[in-house]
């Protein structure tokens, strides 16, 4: 396999990806999946339903995923952050991609401000997959002032 | 142009090298001013990229890189122009644009995928003029996907 790089005419961008923000994230509780509200950039028109990314018709093929969360809050405990996708076919749901720290994923746990999660991973994914970003925490309370991003790029056919 | 993928590693197919610097406190970025995120933490560096708030391309690390910042206006005091660029060898390279208002919080996430040299170095700016200094905090990643 040949990873094939598209630069625009400038050369300066290959622009053939997605990337999804949250605006706002706060009171946020022990889990669930990131509420993305924002789409920063979708060169691909990956259909963005809700806080997923769907692959359309055409566009299957390898894709590098990268998630980033951000934990701003001096709260001991755990944090975790997946990528999460499923094949409608089945269907089946797997997580490929993780990233974690702190209480509960074999740390000590963490004071004061918590790391940057950052997930990622590299996948051949097909027409229908449903790609979205899990995390948790094991603060004991809601996490207040918490921000995400997650991208993907589709890296050969 | 056409690059070889580099081996995976672990059960979750990450890339085989990267790194990732974060803000661990909130950084105040002035008003109307393009400004370096000064990120102060370094979460992972398999290669030996980081140096300082900026990632620097190792000899024999050249390839095709996936590069990430993400950058959060914390509560800026009015609505205004929030932006976030990734910056290779001091020129914007990509910018990612989150424009006018509304309060709150607001996030940029430049991503682009690039080959980079050694040698090459990459950093991360942003800038807002809500009319006040306000807080931002954020992540820059990048990792090597192929030679």
């Amino acid at each position: 396999m040949t990873f094939r790089y598209h630069s625009t005419p400038t050369g300066l961008n290959p622009r053939r990806g997605a990337t999804v923000s949250v605006a706002a994230f706060t009171a946020v509780p022990a889990g669930g999946v990131v509420p993305f509200n924002v789409v920063n950039e979708n060169i691909l028109g990956l259909y963005v339903v809700g806080s997923t990314l769907v692959i359309p018709p055409r566009m299957g093929g390898v894709y590098i995923m990268a998630g980033q969360l951000l934990f701003p809050v001096n709260v001991t405990g755990g944090r975790t952050a997946n990528i999460q996708r499923v094949t409608p076919v089945g269907p089946v749901t797997r997580v490929i991609g993780g990233d974690s720290a702190g209480a509960g994923q074999g740390g000590t746990g963490i004071t004061g401000f918590a790391p940057s999660l950052c997930p990622s991973v590299i996948q051949d994914l097909a027409v229908g997959d449903i790609i979205s970003l899990l995390y948790a925490q094991s603060s004991g309370g809601n996490l207040v002032g918490c921000s995400a991003s997650f991208s993907m790029y589709r890296m050969a056919q | 142009m056409a690059f070889r993928p580099l081996p995976l590693t672990g059960v979750a197919n990450n890339p085989a090298k990267g790194a990732n610097v974060f803000d661990s406190v909130l950084k105040s970025l002035p008003n109307n001013a393009i400004t370096q995120q000064p990120f102060d933490s370094v979460g992972s560096n398999d290669g030996g990229y980081v140096v300082g708030p900026t990632f620097v391309i190792p000899a024999n690390m050249g390839g095709l890189y996936l590069i990430v910042a993400f950058v959060t206006f914390n509560n800026p005091p009015n609505a205004g122009y929030r932006e976030a660029a990734i910056r290779l060898n001091g020129a914007p390279i990509i910018w990612d644009n989150s424009g006018v208002g509304p309060f709150g919080n607001m996030a940029c996430a430049p991503t682009i995928l690039r080959p980079l040299v050694p040698g090459d170095v990459v950093d991360v700016t942003a800038f807002q003029n809500s009319g006040l200094a306000c807080n931002t905090f954020g992540a820059f990643r990048l990792f090597r996907v192929a030679a």
